[in-house]
C-alpha cells in the first residue's frame, strides 16, 4: 500500500488537496444544509417589523463564523464526521424514544390473564337513571369494541391491570388523583395497548 | 400555557367551577377530540357537570357540553351522546376539585391558580365516595438568598 502511495508521486499540495476533497464535500452541504434551514420571508418580514432584521455588523460576524467553520471542516473533517454519525444516533434515539407509545400500564401493574367475555363478564354499569347503555362498559364499549379489533396477532394475550392512586404512570410519571384500572394489550411480557376503564 | 376555562359543576343551587376535566379520559378512550377555539380552552370543550342522588348514592352525570367540532361550529352533548340529555361518567376515578371564594395567587397555567379554598370530592367509577373542603393559604414566595447559586448573586464592587 505504502509503496502504491509513493508510486504516485504526488506532491504535499496534491496530498493536501486529495485529503481536503471530503471535508469540501462535507462543507458545502453543511451550507446548503444551514441556507435552506433559513428563516422564511415571512418569519424574516416579521423580524424587520420587529426592528430585530439582522445589521450588517451580525451579517459580517455570520461570514467571519462561517468562514472558520468551513475551515475547521475543510481541515478536521474526520472529526466532524465522527461527530456528525454520533450526533445523529442520538438524534435517531431521541426520535425513538419520543415516538415510544405512552401507556399508563406498567408490566408491575398487571394482574391476570383472561379472556374477553370474563372481562366483560364484570363490567355491566349500575345507572339507577338508565342513561347508560345495557352494553360490557356502558358509554366505552364502542373504545373496547376497538380495542379487541387491536388484538389480531395469536400471540396477544389480554391482561387485567390496577395502578394504585400513588403511583406514578406514563413516559412523565404522571401523577394520579384516583385508582386506574382497565386492560392490556401484552405480548412476551411487553404492553402494546391498553383501555382504560376508570382514572382520572 | 395560558390559564384554562374551568368546566361547572352544577352544586345545590349553585353553578360553580370545577378544575378537573372528567370527559378527558372518556375522550381518550374514544379517539374523540375537538378544536381549541382559544389559547384559555385548548381542551376545545366545556362540559357542565352534576351529582345526582339515587337511593342515597351521588353519581356524577355530564348535563351540559359546549364543543367545539371546528373553530365556528359547536356542538352539544347530544352530537357526542346521541339520544341522551345526561351521561353517567362511570369512567371517573380521582378527585373533583371546585375552587371557591376569593383568588389568592393566579398563575398563568392550567388550573394552577390558588383560591381561598377547595371542595374536594373523591369519585370511584363516577360514584361519590366523600367531599371535604381545604382551606388554602397565600402560596410563600419568599426566596431564601442563601439557595441563590454564586453566578446570580450580585456581586459587590
Amino acid at each position: 500500500m505504502f509503496n502504491f502511495f509513493n508510486s504516485l508521486q504526488l506532491t504535499w499540495r496534491a496530498w493536501l488537496c486529495l485529503y481536503t476533497l471530503p471535508g469540501l464535500a462535507i462543507a458545502v452541504y453543511s451550507f446548503v444544509k444551514s441556507y435552506k434551514e433559513r428563516p422564511s420571508e415571512f418569519a424574516r418580514n416579521i423580524l424587520k417589523a420587529m426592528g430585530r432584521e439582522t445589521s450588517v455588523r451580525q451579517h459580517l460576524e455570520n461570514i467571519l463564523v462561517y468562514s472558520i467553520a468551513g475551515t475547521c471542516i475543510l481541515l478536521g473533517w474526520p472529526i466532524y464526521l465522527v461527530w456528525w454519525v454520533v450526533e445523529s444516533k442520538r438524534e435517531a434515539a431521541r426520535l425513538v424514544e419520543q415516538n415510544k407509545s405512552d401507556f399508563d400500564c406498567a408490566p408491575e401493574y398487571l394482574i391476570k390473564q383472561l379472556s374477553p367475555s370474563e372481562a366483560e363478564s364484570t363490567s355491566y354499569i349500575v345507572d339507577p337513571l338508565r342513561k347508560t347503555p345495557d352494553v360490557p362498559f356502558g358509554h366505552l364499549n364502542q373504545a373496547w369494541g376497538l380495542f379487541l379489533c387491536d388484538m389480531l396477532d395469536p400471540r396477544d394475550e389480554l391482561w387485567s391491570f390496577f395502578i394504585p392512586q400513588d403511583k406514578p404512570t406514563g413516559k412523565w410519571g404522571n401523577a394520579h388523583s384516583g385508582d386506574i384500572s382497565g386492560f392490556a394489550k401484552v405480548q412476551d411480557g411487553k404492553i402494546l395497548g391498553e383501555f382504560i376503564t376508570e382514572g382520572d | 400555557m395560558t390559564a384554562q376555562v374551568a368546566e361547572r359543576l352544577i352544586y345545590g343551587d349553585k353553578e360553580i367551577p370545577l378544575f378537573t376535566n372528567p370527559l378527558s379520559l372518556y375522550l381518550k378512550q374514544t379517539g374523540i377530540s375537538f378544536e381549541s377555539p382559544h389559547t384559555a380552552n385548548w381542551r376545545g370543550y366545556v362540559g357542565t357537570w352534576e351529582i345526582i342522588e339515587s337511593d342515597g348514592v351521588g353519581r356524577l352525570y355530564l348535563v351540559k357540553l359546549l364543543a367545539h367540532k371546528t373553530y365556528e361550529e359547536i356542538i352539544g352533548l347530544s352530537d357526542v351522546f346521541p339520544s341522551l340529555d345526561k351521561v353517567f361518567a362511570h369512567w371517573f376515578t380521582g378527585e373533583l376539585r371546585c375552587p371557591q371564594g376569593a383568588q389568592l395567587e393566579y398563575i398563568h397555567m392550567g388550573y394552577a391558580s390558588t383560591y381561598e379554598y377547595d371542595l374536594l370530592m373523591n369519585f370511584k367509577q363516577g360514584v361519590l365516595v366523600e367531599k371535604h373542603a381545604r382551606h388554602n393559604t397565600m402560596p410563600d414566595r419568599e426566596v431564601d438568598p442563601a439557595n441563590i447559586p454564586p453566578f446570580l448573586r450580585k456581586q459587590s464592587v
